[in-house]
């Protein structure tokens, strides 16, 4: 009679799968969780006047209106080459991730094709790589992320695997930063106070 | 007697507004669709437009930037009334030019104030 042998080693924690999209110089990951769909938008978003050139516009994606952002001209205002202007079905046409649920989902327009990747968490050089960041992109990253060879990625660019909660929050704390006080406060009182609202 | 514009494409969210505007003695035109918004916004000239965000097709924001550009309707105040309640929402509104922002479920008295 066999006595059953124990594994060599400990069966090991399945790897979550992340999709790794090309924002600008960086390779940033989102959990499936998070991440919903790759899109290509079919029409331009609505532009919203007088806010961060980050902001796309809103687009209409099945009935709800969602934010679009430029993550690369966020991290990097006035670095990267302007958004390209909008140029129709038969032109260029803007590429996004889909991600998060209910009223805070988010579109990122990426560069390139999206990769789904497995990913356990990886933190060994995160200080290192962590440092050599731009700032707001720093207390965003959750890990790092092994890119293979042939994606058409720069050799040893790290994919950073971001904190997509985190990431909506920073958003929504930069265009209220942004965007002036007091053109915002008549909407908001109006609502708490039942008062007319005055015209911006 | 005041009239106004209301779209949502909820039937259920646009019988309520309508019986809440109806009681407060207003004339309500209903459209459940941003075209149709368009569209009656330019025939019957409401003093006011209560709009909902999330819509299929033309949405709220959407609409209220064609009413904006349309010489006919640009002059009619737009108040979202939305189940959004996110502040860049509310940013958004702003920026397009709405007069007002009232978050779902909402009563009479969160209307009363641009009646």
């Amino acid at each position: 009679m066999s006595t059953p042998t124990a594994p060599a080693s400990a069966p090991t924690e399945a790897p979550e799968r992340v999709q790794v999209v090309g924002c600008g110089p960086h390779l940033l990951g989102f959990a499936y969780g998070w991440a919903r769909a790759v899109l290509e938008l079919t029409e331009a978003p609505t532009p919203v006047p007088n806010t961060p050139a980050w902001l796309l516009g809103v687009a209409n994606l099945d009935g709800q209106v969602v934010p679009v952002v430029d993550l690369a001209e966020w991290l990097a205002p006035g670095v990267q080459p302007q958004p390209n202007a909008w140029q129709g079905a038969t032109g260029t046409t803007w590429r996004v991730l889909l991600g998060g649920a209910g009223e805070t989902q988010l579109a990122l327009r990426f560069n390139g094709l999206p990769l789904p990747l497995p990913w356990r968490l990886q933190t060994r050089n995160l200080p290192a790589v962590r440092s050599s960041l731009p700032a707001a992109l720093q207390p965003l990253v959750l890990g790092l992320l092994n890119i293979p060879a042939g994606w058409g990625f720069r050799p040893g660019l790290p994919g950073l695997v971001l904190n997509p909660n985190a990431l909506y929050e920073a958003l929504e704390a930069d265009l209220l930063r942004w965007v002036h006080p007091d053109t915002l406060d008549p909407l908001a009182s109006a609502s708490a106070s039942h008062t007319p609202a005055t015209p911006a | 007697m005041k009239k106004v514009l209301v779209v949502d494409d909820s039937p259920v969210d646009l019988k309520h507004l309508e019986r809440l505007l109806s009681d407060s003695g207003v004339l309500v035109l209903t459209a459940a669709t941003g075209a149709e918004a368009l569209d009656k916004a330019r025939q019957e000239q409401p003093q006011l437009i209560l709009m909902d965000v999330n819509m299929p097709g033309l949405d709220g924001f959407s609409t209220a930037r064609k009413l904006a550009a349309d010489p006919a309707t640009k002059a009619i105040p737009v108040v979202f009334v939305t189940a959004k309640d996110q502040k860049a929402d509310r940013v958004f509104a702003q920026m397009l030019g709405a007069k007002g922002f009232v978050t779902k479920p909402c009563s009479a008295a969160d209307l009363s104030a641009y009646l």
